[in-house]
């Protein structure tokens, strides 16, 4: 008893710094806005969507409203917004349309998903893993480019290199989770468990964000 | 029996989130350090082919130098002397021969063309073999060269010095003495001026040399990115003979005409 009530303070503590850590990289992107190049400012964009989103999914949850729905549109967003990101640095190195057409066909497919698959009171977890996977690849792609060109000397002074490394690991840490969310759902232990490692994945990411958007400010690239 | 289903897939799941994470942070420190080690390798790689075209350069301008005496001593040797004996040899015919005959006056005109050779041969000789620069240093070899262009009449030389009879390394006043040279050469041969100023200071440590024309000048990129191989390589030489004094070569064409070259040495020499 006395375990499970700690254990549900401590949660409860960590689900607000999770959903607070989004509000420090938001922040910074607001700052130093006019200081960053071009894909970074897409970046800024998901932050505060992202922001928004949180903001909306604790009042509704606060509300009892069930705020699944928002789910299924922001993992849109993120995988429209992030992915356009990484179309700003690879567009040279990998062909030109690849990106803008995953893009098209993952937002098509997620809605599809939506209404006639996994509807909206559920997870979208298809959706999920399939936007995990393909930001993973990104990642891993923008990697190899910079493995490629060989153009940077110190890489720990440039944003993308730490938001690229958050991507990474922050996308792949959650995949299996959010590959199981509807499983994990109906068993609050294993759900709680769960969620509280990516709670932690979440928070680095943000941090990783920050790190990175903080690095703009000299306008490094 | 559902429990243990349950136990199955969260370890799975925790299997799975783990080792997701386990391979991510294996790649991006992967990432890293072959970066790191391939930017390191590629920055090698640049120096040594700058040192080696550095060491081909020098190599290319000390064989010029021996070319340059070898000839010198060539022209001093066999052109020098034989010359040396048809004055000789003219001078004894003026005794066989009579004044205003024919044949004195092609003797005449034979004495004229001989003093003109002469001439020209130690001028070449001076040229490439600079002795005075040998003997008396490098102020007094520049000071002789000036003198001679002063005395073609094609264009005026100021020369000005401020130093006190010191001498550099032999080496360093032979590439400097070079420079100067090819400087003269280049206006005389493209810049149509009518007066040069020349300004020479140095000594252990510094250098400033200040060569000024009143000429066409000309514009430095285009020779510099020019496809032709021959003609930014007038350029690259002078750079490269004041690289070896440690010192930087900059040029300067003024909108309203003339051309002004600073070489510029400032501080220790490292050697």
């Amino acid at each position: 008893m006395l375990i499970s009530i700690f254990l549900y303070t401590w949660v409860d503590a960590l689900i607000d710094i999770t959903t607070s850590s989004t509000l420090l990289p938001a922040l910074l992107a607001l700052l130093l806005f006019k200081k960053q190049n071009a894909p970074l400012k897409y970046l800024s964009y998901l932050l505060w969507v992202a922001t928004l989103v949180e903001i909306a999914a604790y009042f509704l949850a606060q509300n009892q409203i069930p705020n699944l729905p928002l789910l299924h549109v922001y993992v849109i967003i993120e995988f429209a917004l992030l992915g356009w990101m990484y179309q700003l640095y690879l567009y040279r190195f990998y062909p030109k349309y690849l990106i803008p057409v995953i893009i098209v066909v993952f937002t098509f497919l997620s809605i599809l998903n939506s209404i006639f698959v996994q509807k909206i009171q559920t997870f979208n977890t298809y959706a999920r893993a399939l936007e995990n996977l393909l930001l993973i690849v990104f990642a891993l792609s923008f990697f190899y480019k910079l493995l490629k060109e060989l153009k940077v000397k110190y890489l720990e002074k440039k944003p993308i290199f730490w938001i690229n490394t958050g991507i990474l690991i922050y996308f792949s840490g959650s995949l299996f989770i959010f590959i199981f969310s509807n499983f994990l759902v109906k068993r609050l232990a294993l759900n709680t468990q769960m969620w509280i490692i990516h709670a932690f994945l979440n928070i680095v990411h943000n941090i990783f964000y920050a790190i990175g958007l903080w690095l703009s400010r000299e306008n490094s690239e | 029996m559902a429990q243990s289903g349950e136990l199955g897939v969260g370890t799975m799941i925790l299997i799975g989130t783990v080792g997701m994470l386990l391979l991510a942070m294996a790649v991006i420190l992967f990432f890293v350090v072959y970066q790191r080690r391939l930017l390191a390798q590629q920055e090698k790689l640049q120096e040594v082919q700058t040192q080696q075209q550095k060491a081909l350069l020098q190599a290319s301008l000390q064989s010029q130098e021996n070319e340059r005496r070898r000839i010198a001593k060539d022209l001093h040797d066999e052109v020098g002397a034989n010359l040396s004996t048809i004055n000789l040899f003219t001078k004894s015919l003026e005794k066989f021969i009579e004044p205003t005959t024919k044949a004195s006056q092609m003797l005449d005109q034979t004495k004229t063309l001989i003093a003109s050779t002469v001439t020209s041969v130690r001028a070449i000789s001076k040229d490439l073999l600079p002795a005075t620069l040998d003997r008396f240093g490098l102020i007094d070899a520049i000071g002789e060269l000036c003198e001679r262009i002063n005395q073609t009449d094609e264009l005026t030389v100021k020369f000005e010095s401020q130093t006190p009879k010191e001498r550099l390394p032999v080496a360093d006043e032979l590439t400097l003495f070079r420079i100067i040279q090819e400087l003269f050469n280049n206006t005389l041969k493209h810049a149509q001026a009518s007066e040069i100023q020349l300004f020479v200071h140095y000594n252990t440590q510094n250098l400033k040399v200040v060569f000024q024309d009143n000429g066409v000048g000309f514009d430095v990129a285009t020779l510099q990115n020019s496809k032709d191989s021959t003609q930014g390589l007038g350029l690259k030489n002078l750079e490269s003979r004041a690289q070896m004094l440690q010192a930087t070569l900059s040029y300067h064409c003024p909108p309203d005409g003339g051309t002004q070259v600073n070489i510029l040495r400032n501080g220790n020499v490292s050697q």
